[in-house]
């Protein structure tokens, strides 16, 4: 009787790892508005198919410039497709783009969900933030990241920078595909919460 | 003694299984998750008993662009089927399965669902799902990837797995985190 119970069990333990199903990370396709005239502030998805800053360059019609803010220089490093690959592209940095058409960009990738991405202190992060975050503004995304101090985004309406640092309201809306940055007090990993 | 020997050793190879997979699970969460009395209440899945399944592990998807098209392509085994869900929501709420597929790539040759679209792969195995014609609809149900979305949904979806026998009697089991599989439930 014992060891019918034993395989009983044994039995059942099979049947639940076999039909254990995870699904994967999940993927996108998104259509990011670029603007000619501006300062677009893209965020792409964690995993994407761009090696460097030509690559992405090649891919958006009508670009004329990719940039990336450099904090040890405190410089933009900009490629204008001139010669030479560009800077190499960084999981969850966001980017800057110029246009000379306004184009809705298609952009496909995936999230890389065990990326923890470090956030330094007395630096401007520019972070991406995953499509499938469950932040809906920047209230949610500055109490999820430790010791923030401030989230921004760039508007191209007003040419000036719409900052949230905490003291009441929601601010901004989180939109899919926008660049942001982060200050943080305290330098720290930073893994997104998402969907 | 030998039979009960043999049994003891199976029940340790399938603990160190569920073990392996919770482990790869959790990584693929990113964070631990906590468990409470409440999502260990919680019964979230209804799974058919049918022909053995293999091994289900979650595959990594990665996109690309092809033309005017979108080619998903994931890891895994080119003789299992699997399930490629598309949404305009990351929630995935009421949304189709968008395809099934016998292999590890797929190309999305739709547009529509304005400026962004989410995906999903899974292993095919009947859960979490519910037909409506012949589109296979989500409503209320949870989906396959609810454990691995969500700390509160990750701790009651994968300590829980509630089972269907083929002649009508159902249970459900759940396994604490490092601790043995245990009964929580059993009817007929």
């Amino acid at each position: 009787m014992r060891t019918r119970v034993l395989l009983a069990i044994a039995a059942a333990l099979i049947l639940v790892v076999g039909m254990t199903a995870i699904a994967s990370n999940m993927g996108f396709k998104i259509s990011i508005p670029l603007t000619a005239g501006y300062t677009n502030f893209v965020s792409l998805p964690y995993y994407n198919n761009f090696a460097n800053a030509n690559e992405l360059y090649s891919d958006i019609a009508g670009c004329t410039e990719v940039s990336r803010w450099d904090n040890a220089t405190a410089l933009w490093d900009s490629y204008i497709g001139a010669r030479g690959t560009g800077f190499t592209l960084n999981e969850a940095e966001a980017l800057t783009v110029k246009v000379s058409g306004t184009i809705d960009w298609i952009c496909v990738g995936s999230h890389d969900p065990t990326y923890g991405l470090t956030l330094t202190t007395g630096y401007t992060n520019f972070v991406s933030v995953p499509y499938h975050t469950t932040c809906a503004n920047a209230n949610e995304l500055y109490t999820e990241i430790a010791n923030c101090t401030e989230v921004s985004r760039w508007d191209n309406g007003t040419a000036l920078w719409d900052s949230y640092i905490g003291a009441r309201g929601t601010g901004f809306t989180l939109t899919p595909g926008e660049g942001l940055t982060v200050k943080v007090a305290a330098t720290n990993t930073w893994t997104p919460s998402h969907y | 003694m030998r039979t009960l020997k043999a049994g003891a050793g199976l029940c340790a190879v399938c603990f160190a299984a569920v073990v392996i997979l919770q482990i790869l699970h959790t990584e693929d969460l990113g964070e631990r998750t906590s468990f409470d009395a409440a999502s260990r209440n919680a019964i979230v899945e209804t799974v058919p008993v049918g022909p053995p399944q293999q091994l289900a592990i979650a595959p990594e998807v990665t996109l690309s662009k092809t033309d005017h098209s979108v080619e998903l392509a994931w890891q895994g085994q080119e003789v299992c089927e699997y399930i490629v869900y598309r949404c305009s929501s990351p929630r995935f709420d009421g949304c189709s399965v968008a395809a099934r597929v016998k292999g590890t790539s797929w190309v999305d040759k739709e547009g529509g669902f304005g400026s962004i679209i989410f995906y999903r792969v899974a292993p095919s195995n009947e859960e979490g799902r519910s037909s409506s014609g012949d589109r296979e609809v989500f409503g209320a149900e949870p989906r396959p990837w609810d454990a691995a979305s969500g700390q509160e949904r990750a701790a009651a979806v994968e300590e829980v797995k509630r089972l269907v026998g083929s002649n009508g009697e159902t249970g459900a089991m759940y396994h604490t985190q490092g601790s043995a599989l245990q009964w929580k439930e059993r009817k007929t």
